[in-house]
């Protein structure tokens, strides 16, 4: 009977008991795998733009090397970063360290995205070794949010070669001085357009208006926050007439210049198209790198030229490892999310900034650590592709952009940019230009 | 004394009732996840647009009524806006439609290598838009762009052209890429009217002496009006809500110069984080599209049963 039974069994398949033993085995096998999930520590969720991907895997490999977590890393072009990751907060997906620009700061902290980093032990002894200037861009409302990933700032390059072949022994001191000797470059051809500037309407633009702006001595917004470009005598104004001299009745501005984004121009500088340019400082190894750069070893740092009140000064900037506040909200996840900003941003167990040495040596990446500068290795190097004494002196009389720390910096930099643009095309009178963006600010300060 | 007791039967139901109850069961997964999908987040962005509702200030949401609407009619930023995209639009739609119908014609015809014809034109259509707006991005950068490089190597320019960085020239090369990928499509679409048209009817008017653009005006074009109707629908919606094309080749620049509505609408959203302002301004799209397709079907249905 048995035997029957079994064989009709056997013919439908599985048996009532091996269906129940089977269930029993995969519930066994789920439960042992989640208790096994949860003793093991979740990963870190890195969001950045991207930049250098291999280097970047790399560094964090040995991250999870070292600690034995995991990161789960994820970039965006840069160009896209700010939305992108609007998007991602929105959408409440998993962030627990984000690079950060100083221009979101205000409003990602505001919105309730960012936590900072105040709480930590650690925290005061880095307040200690960081730059000033990079801990001030890192501080909104009083409190620390992150730790540099780098710091640089708007350096005025030229092409030794093309000045030399114009008859000229030194870069220009002056912008008025720039116009002299590019004009001279242009008649004697050497190149048609002799000066570029990437002026297309990203977030790369801002950073070209303030070192234009600074370099005359001038502010964009005073102490109170309150817009100062928008006055018939400020630097902005005068910035402003001598860009469209530049391009209209001198024509030593690149035609393509409102259409030349920060990566374009650099292709077009390092191809010989221009004499003087301005772009990041840390961008001389790549011009100055002969398998990027058809220019290399020609490419030279100089002070920026400076307007009639102007003492050379340019904007500076600091991109950071911030802590995202869904991170900080879980006492696991904070944990590892400082653990990874500590390695990225600040100093190993033998209390060397390692990763930021790391990222200078790869991609000539600004420090914020002051310890690095007497890092004899660091010093060999910081010569290598532009006069070391010159870019501290430059480093020096780097600004940090005035007006970032308010919520609304990003949007009036939206509205400022085609301001600007159309006051350039002559679509707008460049008073009226600049007064719509200053109404525009006042505006947003209102809502 | 003896009580009669009633005892009342259930009447069943009537089988056309027991019928819909049972198809409103097999409707109701998918009427549920339509209302989660599209009526939610229809009903939710209205909601939205009467607030102010900025990320800068999340705790901060209160009722503004119609204020993001009317503020926008007070704007100068969104008639230019406006202006922008009737010009992208009517632009865009012409020229794609005109070009559409020729290579229609053409691909009507029998000739030798008419299938391969038909390939090479697909071709552009297969490109994904964000492909497209970076390959032309390419071709009209001013320093090194392949477009500056034939016109030069044709002696037809002495010197690099500013195409993207210019203005007007922007506009003309937003609309040209747009109709570059857009070409084929309305070409398989008006070839598919093409042939329907019954070819007793050329044969006959050909008889009649009518040469080729009679018989176009008055025999083919006719006969494909629905066909040509639907292709103007479906292309003026695409084009009122064209967004992905002007973030990668012109970001709305320079200036304003290709700030169409959708972009507009994007920038404030995602960008200034105004989701409040954000979706008003997708409301009038959509009231805009909606009236579009309204009037473009009234013109579809048949003259004798035109709404008067």
């Amino acid at each position: 009977m048995s035997t029957v039974t079994r064989g009709i069994t056997q013919q439908r398949g599985i048996s009532r008991r091996d269906f129940v033993g089977g269930l029993g085995a995969v519930a066994t096998t789920l439960g042992l795998a989640r208790a096994a999930a949860a003793q093991a520590p979740r990963p870190i969720h890195l969001v950045g733009w991207t930049f250098g991907v291999p280097f970047v895997q790399e560094v964090l490999a040995e991250f999870e090397k070292r600690t034995g977590r995991r990161v789960n890393y994820g970039n965006l072009p840069w160009a896209q970063y700010h939305d992108g990751m609007v998007a991602k907060f929105v959408g409440k997906a998993p962030l627990d360290v984000v690079y950060v620009s100083d221009a979101d700061l205000a409003a990602w902290a505001e919105a309730g995205w960012l936590a900072p980093i105040e709480e930590f032990p650690e925290v005061r002894a880095y307040r200690e070794e960081l730059l000033p200037s990079a801990l001030e861009a890192m501080t909104y409302k009083g409190k620390l949010y992150g730790l540099p990933y780098y710091t640089d700032y708007m350096a005025f390059v030229y092409n030794e070669e093309m000045l030399r072949r114009a008859g000229f022994e030194a870069p220009p001191a002056t912008w008025d001085e720039l116009v002299r000797q590019a004009l001279v470059i242009k008649q004697k051809g050497i190149v048609d357009a002799p000066l570029l500037l990437h002026l297309e309407a990203t977030t790369w633009m801002i950073e070209v208006l303030y070192a234009l702006v600074y370099s005359r001595g001038g502010r964009l917004f005073d102490d109170r926050l309150e817009p100062v470009f928008d006055r018939a005598d400020s630097a902005a104004l005068e910035t402003l007439h001598w860009l469209i001299e530049a391009r209209e009745r001198h024509r030593i501005l690149s035609p393509g210049a409102l259409e030349t984004g920060e990566i374009a121009g650099l292709k077009a500088f390092s191809g010989g198209q221009a004499a003087f340019y301005l772009t990041g400082r840390y961008r001389l190894k790549d011009l100055n790198t002969p398998a990027t750069s058809q220019v290399a070893g020609k490419v030279k740092l100089a002070l920026m030229p400076r307007g009639r009140a102007g003492k050379h000064q340019t904007v500076g900037w600091t991109r950071f490892y911030g802590m995202t506040a869904a991170a900080a909200a879980d006492p696991e996840r904070k944990a590892g999310a400082w653990q990874l900003i500590q390695y990225l941003g600040g100093r190993n167990a033998a209390g060397v900034y390692e990763v930021p040495k790391k990222f200078f040596q790869f991609a000539w990446l600004g420090f914020a650590a002051r310890p690095l500068f007497r890092d004899p290795e660091v010093k060999a190097l910081l010569g290598q592709y532009a006069d070391a004494a010159l870019q501290e002196r430059q480093h020096g009389l780097a600004l940090p952009k005035d007006g970032l720390k308010v919520p609304w910096f990003t949007e009036w930099d939206q509205f400022n940019r085609v301001a600007w643009q159309k006051a350039i095309l002559r679509q707008t009178d460049p008073l009226t230009a600049l007064r719509s963006s200053a109404d525009k600010w006042r505006s947003l300060r209102r809502v | 004394m003896g009580v009669d007791v009633l005892v009342a039967r259930p009447v069943p139901a009537p089988a056309w009732r027991r019928e819909a109850a049972t198809g409103h069961l097999f409707v109701a997964p998918a009427l549920l996840v339509l209302v989660a999908l599209d009526v939610y987040p229809i009903l939710y962005a209205l909601w939205v647009s009467l607030h102010r509702v900025s990320l800068k200030y999340p705790g901060d949401r209160p009722f503004v009524g119609l204020r993001n609407y009317l503020d926008y009619f007070a704007s100068d930023y969104f008639w230019s806006s406006v202006q922008h995209t009737l010009v992208f639009v009517v632009a865009s739609v012409s020229l794609t439609t005109l070009v559409g119908l020729a290579v229609a014609l053409v691909l009507h015809q029998s000739f030798r290598g008419q299938a391969l014809l038909f390939a090479v034109v697909l071709i552009p259509w297969a490109v994904p838009s964000v492909v497209n707006g970076l390959m032309w991005k390419w071709i009209y950068n001013s320093s090194y762009g392949s477009l500056n490089g034939v016109l030069w190597s044709l002696g037809l320019i002495d010197r690099y052209q500013v195409i993207l960085g210019d203005p007007h020239r922007a506009m003309a090369a937003l609309v040209n890429a747009f109709v570059w990928r857009e070409v084929p499509l309305v070409a398989i679409l008006l070839l598919t009217a093409l042939k329907a048209v019954p070819e007793d009817l050329d044969k006959a008017a050909r008889a009649d002496g009518a040469n080729a653009v009679r018989r176009f005006l008055h025999v083919t074009l006719p006969n494909i009006r629905t066909g040509f109707l639907l292709v103007l629908l479906y292309e003026t919606m695409l084009t009122l809500r064209t967004f992905d094309l002007v973030y990668v080749l012109t970001e709305g620049g320079p200036g304003d110069a290709t700030s169409v509505i959708s972009w507009y609408t994007y920038s404030e959203t995602f960008r200034n984080l105004n989701f409040g302002r954000g979706a008003a301004l997708a409301y009038l799209i959509a009231v805009a599209t909606f009236a579009v397709a309204t009037w473009y079907l009234r013109l579809l249905a048949p003259p004798g049963k035109r709404a008067r």
